[in-house]
């Protein structure tokens, strides 16, 4: 049925639409008569004349119906589909949900969130369905009748740090059809962490909503009392000894006294004493002796509000080194066999006294060359570049390993031809060759290193003192390539501006990198200088720019580490894949006392709760099943509009045009 | 003489002479025949006569004596006066030509009658400005200027009589008659003093006032919206209940006009553009056979 949303727009349509067709009706238009003088005419009153002829009635009914459109067109016309309102009473039903995010763990939130659920359930008013919700999913409760109690009792907090809008946008999947009067009834903590950035009209849904707010703890003196260990990190110390230190924060606004635990080997092995200032952090250090346990815990005595947060897990394993290999001609050329000595020397030295370490792999070099899968190479030399790499078909191997996150150095062969033939062949990079620049003598021209660009990662690592060594480097010979594609970088040029250093970086984080020149004294004395070995770890992104110190992986609960199998991070502890020892920490995010006002919260749902009713809901012209017939009357009033202008434009009658033509 | 037929003339001088020469045959004086410049015709020779008069080459052709015909020159001046302002250009729904065309049928009618008469021609035509002044002369070749000079007026302008007719007093001829076509609308207070040189013996004034018949009776319709051919001015009004009044107003107007050249020795005729050019070329040719 059509409705209109400005329904007096009509009446005031009828109120000046009447008079104005009433004066339409009667209106006598006069023709224009030039005549040489006005001095004896004088003004009379028009005489009516009524718009007799058939033409003219139609003419009138014309306008009349476009007047009605466009007042229609003002009113805002609408169509609804409606369901004939039957007599019988309005189905309604009602989700309780049930925030399980870790928070929920403490401050008491979870046993009154179960209180709260027993008494709503109790009330009846509604057909009521309870889902418990976390960052991943929206759990849809089976309630059985006997045993609903004992069901909503098992509901344990989840570990993965919470996702209130995820959960919002599945809510209107939960109702089912049909059902004229919607309710949800949120049950929660309202942690500022997972509520702050929830949007949604629930209004819009036509859903109205309850907030009810659990762990407030105002018996108990608020939720401000938290201690939590944020941080706690193990570093070698010397051979025999292992760092432990650990971090805590006070959430209160006083100061806090706190005891931390060194736990390992079952036992307590130490406690440290630590005084919080109001909102502030403080260390804890530990040193043990190596070698003797695989994992320690650390946690802080007392228990308070939100326990989850207290404890750490660490490994006391060294994690294993990275492996790096090379390729190269299996002919035994002199320049291959110095640049890969220097090579292996650089990336060897490149480790720390601590958990930092490279090891070379050949074995798992080859194994890669001869096609077969090496995970745990993450750095390729491919030196002297030329025929036996197309040979060998290396170039899809290779690919495959940059694609799976891997990083690879080529070096060229001579001559320099050969080796830009099988780049370009091989499709890893794209770019052409011009000519070598410099001779075969060491007592040609020299080239020397441009200024580095303000924005690139080396000119942060060569500022000061540590770029003089890098603008004094030498180079005697090197290809010089131009015409290079649009994914590849150059981070090092010549003062002529030609690439000293191509970079192509992949998706999965892969990165190859092209010299134009052997890493050998023949070509340059790069491999001699100081500043080689940081800027070989920093191009091929091993650097400490680029945040590879070597630890374990440290994951929360949801995230995933990826091996050839994929380990899910479930709840905090320590655990053994594969050949990784990984740790899951607790979200910090959830050890915020701090939650949302209710006040913000209900703009964010889309206005105060219980706000909207069933007779609401029927007069939302914004409901499903309204159209908008204002296009439409749109339509009809302008072809009727220019109906109308053809229809009453001026005739000239044959006897005025005979006239006018014998003039 | 029927001015719807005759508009279909374009031509002035075919006009003038169909008018004059075919319609109103022995209504005029012939030229006089005498000691003029303009040749006239040959006639016989009449022993006697002076053998000056005699065309040797006709004789030398033809064996025959033949002498030569000349017009005589009179000392008679006849102006025309045109009012071509914009008023004059209305044509009423009933005709098929405005006021001015008519006014110029009549003005080449009575310039081609005077001229048959051997008398002087000016024309004098205006509207807000002089369009059209020619100095009276005669001869055949003047008598062409006179009429492209008529067919060149245009209605347009408003209508500024007494700076016309003081310009014209100042240039006039002695020894004139001087012919006024105009509709002398607005004219009737300032008319008496511009034309008082009428009253000089030496001077005729003939006005021919052109009226459309719709200004005497107004068209025949129900409501019109009235705007004015020289002004601005624009007035709804329903002819049908205006009517009588508006005649009264406009006879009372035309008496006036009457009288006002009564006073002052003028001849005044008014014609309505629906009437034959007998009537005012009739007026003419009076007023001329009582000047010589």
């Amino acid at each position: 049925m059509i409705e209109f949303g400005q329904p007096f727009a009509l009446w005031a349509g009828l109120s000046i639409g009447l008079p104005v067709f009433a004066h339409m009706a009667y209106q006598t238009v006069t023709r224009k008569h030039p005549f040489p003088s006005l001095r004896f005419i004088g003004p009379t009153n028009i005489p009516r004349t009524g718009r007799k002829t058939p033409t003219d009635w139609l003419l009138l009914l014309s306008r009349i119906l476009l007047f009605i459109l466009i007042t229609i067109l003002l009113a805002d016309p609408y169509w609804t589909q409606r369901n004939e309102i039957s007599d019988k009473i309005a189905k309604s039903q009602a989700i309780i949900a049930v925030d399980l995010s870790p928070s929920m763990g403490g401050w008491n939130a979870l046993a009154e969130a179960k209180v709260q659920v027993k008494s709503k359930l109790a009330e009846g008013e509604f057909d009521y369905r309870v889902v418990g919700f976390n960052a991943n999913e929206v759990q849809l409760l089976t309630l059985p009748e006997k045993k609903k109690n004992d069901t909503i009792d098992k509901l344990k907090h989840s570990w993965q740090k919470g996702d209130a809008q995820m959960f919002l946008d599945k809510v209107p999947d939960f109702f089912e059809q049909g059902i004229d009067r919607k309710k949800l009834v949120i049950i929660s903590d309202f942690q500022s962490g997972d509520w702050q950035s929830v949007y949604r009209n629930l209004s819009d849904d036509g859903i109205d909503f309850e907030l009810i707010q659990v762990g407030e703890n105002e018996v108990g003196g608020g939720r401000q009392s938290n201690l939590s260990i944020v941080d706690a990190r193990q570093v070698p110390v010397g051979q025999e000894k292992i760092r432990i230190w650990v971090v805590v924060r006070n959430w209160e606004d006083k100061t806090v006294e706190a005891e931390v635990e060194l736990i390992t080997g079952g036992a307590i092995k130490e406690t440290n004493k630590i005084e919080l200032q109001p909102l502030g952090s403080k260390q804890s250090q530990f040193i043990i002796d190596s070698g003797s346990f695989t994992q320690a815990t650390v946690r802080l005595k007392k228990e308070d509000l939100y326990p989850v947060d207290n404890q750490r897990s660490l490994w006391l394993k060294a994690p294993p080194p990275r492996r790096f290999g090379f390729w190269f001609s299996n002919e035994n050329e002199g320049d291959t066999s110095q640049e890969k000595d220097f090579l292996r020397t650089a990336v060897l030295s490149s480790g720390d006294s601590g958990w930092n370490r490279w090891k070379m792999d050949q074995d798992m070099a080859d194994l890669l060359r001869l096609g077969e899968a090496a995970p745990e190479l993450e750095l390729l030399f491919c030196l002297g570049l030329a025929d036996w790499f197309e040979s060998e078909q290396l170039s899809n191997v290779l690919t495959k390993f940059l694609e799976g996150g891997g990083v690879a150095l080529l070096t060229p062969s001579e001559p320099f031809s050969a080796s830009f033939g099988v780049i370009k062949k091989s499709g890893l990079m794209d770019f052409s060759f011009s000519k070598m620049a410099g001779g075969a003598l060491r007592n040609s021209e020299t080239f020397r290193i441009s200024a580095l660009s303000e924005s690139s990662e080396l000119a942060s690592l060569f500022s000061g003192k540590a770029s003089r060594d890098l603008y004094l480097t030498s180079f005697y010979r090197f290809g010089v390539i131009k015409n290079l594609r649009e994914n590849l970088k150059i981070p090092l040029s010549d003062r002529d501006g030609r690439a000293l250093g191509v970079v192509r970086e992949f998706e999965s984080g892969g990165r190859l990198v092209f010299f134009p020149f052997r890493v050998n004294p023949q070509w340059t004395d790069l491999p001699l200088r100081n500043s080689f070995l940081p800027l070989l770890m920093e191009l091929i992104g091993k650097g400490v720019n680029n945040g590879s110190s070597r630890a374990w992986p440290l994951l929360e609960p949801g995230e995933n580490w990826s091996g050839t199998e994929i380990f899910k991070a479930d709840k905090p502890g320590v655990y053994r894949f594969e050949d990784q020892w990984i740790e899951v920490i607790p979200s910090l995010s959830e050890s915020s006392p701090e939650t949302i006002s209710m006040i913000e919260l209900e703009k964010a749902l889309g206005g105060t709760q219980g706000a909207l009713s069933v007779v609401e809901e029927a007069n939302d012209p914004e409901g499903s099943g309204s159209y908008s017939l204002w296009l439409w009357f749109a339509i009809a009033a302008s072809i009727l509009l220019i109906i109308e202008m053809i229809w009453s434009r001026p005739v000239v009658n044959n006897a005025e045009k005979e006239i006018a033509d014998h003039a | 003489m029927d001015p719807v037929h005759l508009n279909r003339i374009s031509d002035l001088a075919l006009l003038s002479h169909v008018v004059v020469d075919g319609a109103m045959p022995g209504l005029h004086r012939s030229l006089r025949q005498g000691r003029g410049n303009e040749f006239f015709q040959y006639r016989s020779y009449e022993p006697g006569e002076d053998l000056k008069v005699v065309d040797w080459k006709v004789y030398a052709r033809s064996d025959e004596l033949v002498a030569k015909s000349y017009q005589e020159d009179t000392n008679f001046t006849v102006f025309l006066v045109i009012d071509a302002s914009a008023s004059m250009g209305y044509q009423g729904q009933e005709t098929t030509y405005s006021k001015l065309r008519y006014a110029s049928m009549i003005a080449s009618c009575l310039a081609y009658m005077a001229h048959r008469q051997g008398d002087q021609i000016g024309l004098f035509g205006y509207g807000e400005e002089t369009q059209q002044w020619i100095r009276p002369a005669s001869g055949s070749g003047h008598f062409q200027r006179i009429l492209q000079g008529i067919a060149s007026l245009e209605a347009k302008g408003k209508t500024m009589h007494e700076k016309a007719w003081e310009q014209l007093s100042m240039v006039l001829p002695g020894r004139s008659m001087v012919i006024f076509l105009s509709d002398f609308l607005e004219a009737e207070e300032t008319l008496t003093e511009n034309l008082r040189f009428s009253l000089s013996s030496y001077y005729q004034s003939l006005c021919l006032q052109i009226l459309d018949p719709l200004e005497i009776t107004l068209p025949d319709e129900e409501a019109l919206r009235f705007t004015e051919m020289e002004g601005v001015r624009e007035i709804s009004t329903s002819p049908a209940v205006i009517r009588s009044e508006y005649q009264a107003e406009m006879e009372s107007f035309i008496q006036k006009l009457r009288d006002s050249m009564a006073s002052i020795s003028a001849e005044f005729e008014t014609l309505t553009t629906d009437q034959d050019l007998g009537h005012a070329l009739r007026r003419f040719l009076g007023l001329r056979n009582a000047a010589r």
